[in-house]
């Protein structure tokens, strides 16, 4: 028998020999679970809105919903809670996509037993705790790297001050008064910077969300581009797919400048900078219909330089707040801020460096869904 | 001794390294209130470069700093024979290894934001027993050809 309270699972699944199957193989157990069936998307949010079960076994084809669109709003709505996915037999395709959104498990309903549901959602529980804390402990490891930078760079910018202050005190003359009191203002700019830029960090704007085509948000970017590089960096822009985004424009450009900044930095001594958008479609979403399995699922902005490329050894710790390797010269917050924006948007971002080849960093912005899509019965 | 050295004067020379700018032109504008004979660099390779043309009595270096940070500019000094008499004070915003600068041969080791008596600390570990890097010790002309590299 299970050792702690038996685990609450939420069943969705509108075939109901199906959900019999599974609510009996879930029950039976060893560690038998609570189950609840519901046998549409609308009826399983609100369950998990109300009940918040510890798992959903989640159909992706429901009479409100279909394909990846029903994972998309499950976890919309509940980000921690585990899901297993059930698939029909040729969907391992579909499979592969639901795990990389976020689902713990698929299990395919032509090849289902009973142990191994209990087991799939006994896993998928246990997976997500665990991920849940690896990625909690990383946060307060961040949280302690960023404490240190930001002690670092206040008692850089107290120094200053409260040493210029000391000048002003110790003058003799006016002269001598004035320049440290010039001394004393510059540093205390430095500090009012460096607390803005903290604040562009931790608060969340209100999004000025709005559906924007790719090809537009780089047509408009390509101004700002072009104002910040050195004539030593050529500018190629393309190909650009063009893909409808739900995202704010002006933190777009913050994104893009960002990335820019940092490729045009890499390349002291001039070198190429180039701008792409590729559309992703969606592999063989075949339980969405004709028309969604033409939408693009995301499209990924490329910013590439051809500069010395990134040390392996400090990759992974390139989106850091306070990481910089640009001493003086950098914050260390330009990447910190794009992987916050790109946070915003729901999108994800990658690194891939070459040393002596140069950088490139991938942002994949989900593509917008069309009103209604997500619930087309609705 | 130098040449044609005006009359001796109580004027030791520090080098302040640090790559904030700011900071490094208070600290040298502090250091020289109080009589010290200061001059300036922007990293621990600025600062190589610059000790290989003339000796300081002290280097007062930030510890964060890119391409050669104050531990390897520690290093380097406590290793060259010419080179290991001079002080080395390390400065630094966030939290150190002091066990580990000591083992480097640092000679004190002070937190950002700086101590009021920054001076005083300098002269303190300047006058500590230690075999003096030239002869007269820390005692140098004043401003006169000061800038020379150290008598062998």
């Amino acid at each position: 028998m299970g050792t702690g309270p038996a685990l609450r699972v939420l069943l969705v699944e509108d075939d109901a020999a199906l959900a019999a199957f599974l609510g009996v193989a879930l029950a039976a157990s060893a560690e038998p679970a609570a189950v609840q069936a519901v046998s549409d998307l609308r009826t399983g949010l609100e369950q998990i809105r109300q009940t918040n079960p510890d798992a959903v076994v989640l159909d992706l084809n429901l009479p409100d919903s279909e394909g990846l669109a029903t994972l998309r709003a499950v976890l919309a709505s509940a980000p921690h809670l585990p899901v297993v996915v059930l698939t029909g037999m040729a969907d391992t395709e579909i499979a592969r996509q639901a795990l990389q959104l976020g689902a713990q498990d698929w299990l395919l309903k032509g090849d289902l037993d009973p142990d191994v549901v209990q087991r799939a959602v006994r896993y998928a529980v246990d997976r997500k705790q665990l991920t849940d804390r690896l990625v909690q402990a990383q946060k307060l490891e961040i949280a302690g790297r960023l404490a240190n930078g930001v002690a670092h760079e206040f008692n850089n910018v107290l120094t200053a001050i409260a040493g210029s202050a000391q000048l002003v005190e110790e003058a003799e003359d006016d002269e001598s008064r004035g320049s440290a009191l010039d001394l004393l203002r510059r540093a205390a700019r430095q500090g009012i910077a460096l607390s803005r830029q903290l604040l562009s960090l931790a608060r969340n704007p209100p999004l000025n969300a709005a559906v924007v085509s790719t090809v537009a948000l780089v047509d408009s970017g390509r101004l700002l581009v072009q104002a910040v590089l050195p004539s030593s960096v050529q500018l190629e822009i393309g190909p650009v797919d063009d893909v409808p985004v739900r995202l704010d424009p002006g933190q777009f450009d913050q994104l893009l400048l960002n990335l820019v900044l940092n490729a045009r930095d890499a390349m002291p001594e001039g070198g190429t900078l180039r701008i792409s958008v590729t559309a992703v479609q969606p592999a063989a979403d075949r339980g969405a219909g004709v028309l969604a399995s033409q939408a693009p699922l995301c499209a990924v902005v490329r910013v590439s330089d051809t500069g010395g490329g990134i040390d392996p050894a400090i990759e992974s710790r390139v989106f850091e707040p306070f990481f910089s390797t640009k001493g003086a010269r950098g914050t260390g917050l330009g990447l910190a801020v794009v992987a916050e924006i790109v946070d915003r948007f729901g999108g994800a971002i990658h690194v891939d460096s070459r040393v002596g080849v140069g950088t490139t960093f991938a942002v994949s912005v989900p593509a917008a869904v069309e009103p209604g899509e997500e619930n087309p019965r609705a | 001794m130098h040449e044609g050295s005006p009359p001796f004067t109580v004027r030791p020379r520090v080098l302040v390294v640090d790559d904030e700018e700011l900071v490094r032109l208070v600290i040298a504008r502090t250091l020289r209130f109080y009589g010290f004979d200061v001059w300036e660099a922007r990293d621990g390779l600025d600062a190589l470069g610059q000790l290989s043309m003339a000796a300081p009595d002290l280097v007062l270096s930030d510890l964060n700093m890119p391409r050669c940070n104050g531990e390897r500019l520690c290093d380097e000094l406590k290793r060259h024979p010419e080179t290991a008499g001079i002080r080395v004070v390390l400065m630094t915003g966030g939290p150190l290894d002091e066990a580990r600068m000591r083992q480097l041969g640092c000679d004190a080791v002070v937190y950002k934001p700086l101590p009021d008596r920054l001076g005083e600390l300098l002269l303190a570990v300047l006058s500590d027993a230690a075999p003096p890097s030239r002869p007269g010790g820390w005692a140098v002309p004043g401003r006169g050809p000061a800038r020379q590299p150290p008598a062998a």
